[in-house]
């Protein structure tokens, strides 16, 4: 089944990658929808059937924490796995994160091992290609 | 070693993983100061805890769009100014994230900006600066770390 990732960065670049390394680990066959911040994430997942929300940790207009807030409030996307990317990866801020809902927390740079690791849940068989892993 | 010997380190170590992680390139540390000529795109961003600093990168135009261009592949026909900025901006974002993850040994507790863009004539900030100068392919860029930490021990 083609899954929808809805991926939110104020920075276009920081989007590209994140699409990338999302497509190296195995979700080449998935739609990508981009944000630029979490309001325009947040329209999006109401609007769409979205299987993934990755979003940026601090973002003008709405941050990270804040959409993730708001979409694990809603009884209809309370269950839309949400992943934090950050620099700020702190143990208290991924202790916050993780309370708010966030399925995890990855740190800026992306590492595409970890990456892999925490979306191998999300890989079915025939997602399961080839990929360069062994880049990094 | 003096902490600004330290911050100096992480910030050479930050750059080189930087650019190779999201660019593919290897810059070469120059030692000394160059001329950065021609049209550039330039960013700041500002850290305020644990050290008070700003960080800013002056990269040529020729340099931004080879760097654009390797990040993006054929994902992007034409490489617009806009494009240009946001490369810009992200690089100095993970650069400054990757240095201050470093300098935190871990722990990760620091706050800091947005990259924002420079435009028209650059406005100095008063306190210690200093210059650090890299290379990729002949062309040479500027990173530039406003604060007392890097410059003298606190």
């Amino acid at each position: 089944m083609k899954m929808t990732i809805v991926i939110a960065d104020d920075s276009r670049t920081a989007r590209f990658l994140i699409r990338q390394y999302l497509e190296m680990v195995g979700f080449y066959q998935a739609e990508f929808i981009e944000a630029e911040n979490g309001s325009q994430a947040l329209q999006i997942v109401k609007e769409r059937q979205a299987d993934l929300l990755f979003t940026d940790y601090k973002m003008p207009e709405m941050d990270g924490l804040d959409l993730l807030r708001r979409v694990k409030a809603s009884p209809r996307l309370h269950d839309l796995p949400v992943i934090v990317i950050t620099s700020f990866a702190n143990q208290a801020k991924i202790d916050e994160l993780s309370e708010n809902g966030a399925l995890a927390v990855l740190q800026k740079p992306l590492s595409l091992s970890k990456l892999h690791e925490t979306m191998k849940p999300f890989l079915s068989a025939e997602d399961y290609g080839e990929q360069d892993i062994e880049r990094e | 070693m003096k902490e600004s010997d330290s911050l100096q380190k992480s910030l050479v170590r930050a750059v080189l993983a930087t650019m190779e992680n999201i660019a593919f390139e290897e810059p070469e540390v120059l030692p000394g100061p160059i001329n950065i000529t021609g049209e550039t795109v330039s960013f700041s961003l500002q850290v305020v805890s644990p050290y008070l600093l700003l960080a800013r990168i002056e990269i040529p135009n020729e340099l931004a769009a080879r760097l654009t261009r390797t990040i993006y592949r054929d994902a992007e026909k034409e490489i617009t100014g806009v494009l240009l900025d946001d490369t810009v901006g992200e690089l100095l974002n993970t650069i400054i994230g990757t240095m201050m993850g470093d300098l935190t040994l871990g722990e990760r507790i620091f706050e800091m900006g947005l990259p924002q863009k420079i435009t028209g004539e650059k406005d100095v900030p008063s306190g210690n600066a200093r210059r650090n100068f890299f290379r990729i392919e002949k062309i040479p860029f500027c990173l530039e770390i406003y604060g007392d930490a890097f410059v003298e021990p606190v």
